[in-house]
């Protein structure tokens, strides 16, 4: 008997002019979201190029700008040695990048007692496993951070002249790093973009879920389910359903169970249609590392708020599981969560709905609760609540001191079923 | 075998000040194949009642137990046993006539032609494939029906079933129901304010009042003669004749039973008691009910 209810609702739902309206409408709005990626990308593709047709202009100059910076009163280092270096290091990184890689961290020279970075013993666990993709990337940004780290240290910022001097420095080694950047990733095969709206079936579909789907996810729930329990309130089906031989129970969660299909689908139908289509127009793209580069941010573009956080944050204790690198397998961890966070939503909104009177009232306590907590978010405290922007974050998921926040949306999903269901189970109906 | 039986129902609504009481105590039964009506005002607590029965709300105290299994321990036993119409046919949003049937038999195991059976009963006919909440107030009352009698109910619960609908549908229900009543396979209880309805159908009839029921009596007895009788010392004549009441002003209530009207009228005047009037009163339900809730205002309970 529960199995025929559920299928009936099932049916219902799947069935009804409103689900399939807003699933429409979600699609359409993927869509919109691939075009303006297409324009985006192509976008900054073409800035990206007349900003290096500068640099190439500039370069003649760059020498005589370093000679005035050198006669300066007061400064101390070689701006020659610093950038020599740092041509020599990726010179040596273009020859043999995992053993120059291996060989830089090791030798890396720290003063005794002084403790290695935790990021940095991540990094050296990662070369010595051979992962050599993985190390090209990692070898860079260390070579990078202990690059301007060195600058960083020896600028006087208190003196003025200093400080122009140092930006001005600056400047000309990004350009040169960034020349010589260019040529190391060019010599280990990295395809260059630049910019994060990068329109392949893999980077969409990532942005899908960790961007834009967390938004749309609990308004896109909201819209579907709000009314599930309150339409019975007002058109009098509990008077029907409640009279059928069947448990509160199973009338609550076979109405849970249907919700969360039908949301899952409405969001994961046009998903998978749009990072299709996306697909096969524009190709799978890269599907782990090294991912495509964004000079101007000097990040992965499609990793940036990801990887980037995680690499800045890495603890021994929660280092990135091997092989938990690439966008393809982000998208095998980053669902299930979704999947959680969809309950939860799920789970809220029916709770609201199943003690509410009408569906008006039902659908703006969930928008309350869903832009509450969006305006929460903004101020850092949504972080204590439930946030849908940060479950679907690998930062979260990999980091130490948040990782048992990922389990959130779980336990109060747990929790709004079980109070629901007790509610439910004595709740009058009067309708 | 009591297919319903109710003991001892409360219910109240609201908190504090706010508190009202829906249902003080309410307990009566309904035999396997009777047809009980259950009368009363508006706010006395019919409906309440009826919503217990039917598990749609929960009583403070009391319990209820539908073929023979409690409804709070055994509540899909007991609803298994139960099908009905509380205060108004509740459909389900969006659905056609068709798919509430299909419900139904998917979570009753309603044969096919069973389903049949009840569609043409319903006399919907085309109209099943519209959406149910187009329908007319009469149109869903027959649907609701027609999802009620597909499930063969063994108690029938109906709160207010001719309502909304036409001539025609009322002497259909009353036409069905009378032939369940003749194949007393189904109990049936029913709150009308229609007491012609009431009186046709009913083997018995509840009275409830203020959330208590008041009066129990078989429909034979409801509708039966009793005359009035005026004399010059209504005191005396009680003692004198068993089984006489006080009516109102003046008048004594006798029902004649075995003696005739004639052995009453020489015992009075044996004893020196002048009789001034004599009125021949048929004792219908409209009559008792006018008796019951004379003065009554509605409660304005849920």
């Amino acid at each position: 008997m529960y199995k025929s209810y559920l299928l009936f609702e099932l049916k219902r739902q799947f069935s009804s002019l409103k689900t399939i309206v807003i699933t429409a409408i979600f699609l359409l709005g993927l869509a919109g979201y691939l075009s303006y990626s297409v324009y985006m990308h192509r976008d900054a593709h073409e800035r990206h190029i007349e900003s290096l047709r500068a640099i190439e202009a500039y370069l003649p100059n760059l020498t005589a700008v370093i000679r005035a910076a050198q006669q300066h009163e007061g400064l101390t280092i070689s701006i020659e040695r610093t950038a020599d270096e740092t041509a020599a290091i990726l010179t040596m990184l273009s020859e043999d990048v995992r053993r120059v890689s291996a060989q830089r961290i090791h030798a890396d020279t720290y003063l005794p007692g002084e403790e290695v970075p935790a990021w940095e013993r991540v990094l050296n666990a990662h070369v010595l496993r051979h992962e050599r993709l993985l190390a090209n990337f990692y070898a860079w940004r260390m070579v990078r951070a202990a690059y301007l780290g060195v600058c960083a240290t020896e600028i006087d910022f208190n003196d003025p002249t200093m400080e122009a001097i140092y930006r001005l420095r600056y400047t000309e080694t990004q350009l040169m790093t960034t020349i010589q950047f260019y040529r190391y990733l060019q010599n280990v095969g990295v395809p260059i973009i630049h910019s994060a709206y990068e329109p392949t079936a893999f980077q969409l579909a990532h942005r899908i879920i960790s961007t834009l789907g967390a938004f749309i996810l609990p308004i896109l729930v909201v819209l579907l389910v709000a009314d599930v329990f309150s339409k019975e309130n007002e058109v009098g089906g509990y008077k029907v359903l409640l009279l059928q031989p069947l448990s509160r129970m199973k009338v609550y969660l076979a109405k849970l169970c249907s919700s969360f299909i039908v949301c899952v689908t409405a969001f994961v139908l046009p998903m998978a249609l749009i990072s299709s289509i996306a697909g096969i127009v524009f190709g799978l793209g890269l599907g782990g590392y090294p991912v495509p580069f964004a000079p101007a941010q000097m990040q992965p573009a499609t990793y940036y708020e990801t990887a980037a956080q995680v690499l800045a944050r890495l603890d021994p204790g929660y280092i990135v599981p091997d092989g938990f690198i690439a966008v393809s397998q982000y998208l095998l961890w980053g669902l299930p969560f979704v999947l959680i966070f969809l309950l939860f939503a799920v789970s809220l909104t029916t709770f609201i709905s199943m003690t509410a009177r009408d569906s008006v009232f039902s659908m703006a306590v969930g928008f309350g609760i869903v832009l509450g907590s969006l305006v929460l978010t903004a101020f850092g405290f949504g972080r204590v609540l439930w946030n849908p922007i940060i479950y679907a974050d690998m930062d979260y998921i990999v980091t130490s001191g948040n990782a048992g926040l990922f389990w959130y949306p779980l336990l109060w999903a747990a929790i709004l079923i079980i109070v629901g269901f007790l509610w439910f189970r004595k709740k009058d109906v009067i309708c | 075998m009591n297919m319903l039986e109710i003991k001892g129902l409360k219910k109240s609504f609201g908190w504090g000040k706010k508190k009202i009481t829906a249902v003080a105590d309410v307990g009566f039964t309904v035999n396997r194949g009777e047809l009980v009506g259950f009368v009363g005002p508006n706010g006395s607590g019919k409906t309440t009642t009826l919503k217990m029965v039917s598990n749609l709300i929960w009583p403070d105290a009391g319990s209820i137990s539908i073929g023979g299994y409690d409804l709070f321990r055994q509540r899909n036993a007991a609803l298994g046993c139960l099908a009905g119409i509380v205060e108004n046919p509740g459909l389900f949003a969006g659905l056609t006539g068709m798919a509430h049937l299909k419900f139904i038999q998917g979570m009753r195991k309603v044969s096919k032609s069973r389903m049949d059976e009840c569609i043409e009963m319903s006399g919907l006919g085309r109209h099943l494939r519209r959406k149910a909440s187009e329908y007319s107030l009469g149109m869903k009352q027959r649907l609701a029906l027609a999802m009620c009698l597909m499930t063969n109910p063994q108690l029938l619960i109906l709160d207010e079933p001719t309502n909304g609908l036409d001539p025609t549908g009322t002497i259909a229900l009353r036409e069905m129901l009378a032939t369940m009543k003749n194949e007393g396979k189904t109990s049936l209880l029913f709150s009308s304010h229609m007491l012609g309805e009431v009186e046709k159908l009913a083997d018995r009839i509840v009275y409830i009042r203020q959330g208590k029921i008041i009066k129990e009596q078989g429909n034979m007895e409801a509708c039966s003669t009793y005359y009035l009788l005026s004399t010059d010392d209504n005191n005396r004549a009680m003692e004198v004749l068993p089984g006489a009441e006080l009516f109102s002003d003046g008048w004594i209530k006798i029902t004649l039973g075995e003696t005739s009207l004639d052995a009453i009228i020489v015992v009075v005047k044996s004893r020196g008691i002048a009789i001034h009037d004599i009125q021949k009163r048929t004792y219908d339900l409209e009559a008792v009910y006018e008796e019951l809730y004379r003065g009554d205002t509605p409660s304005g309970a849920k």
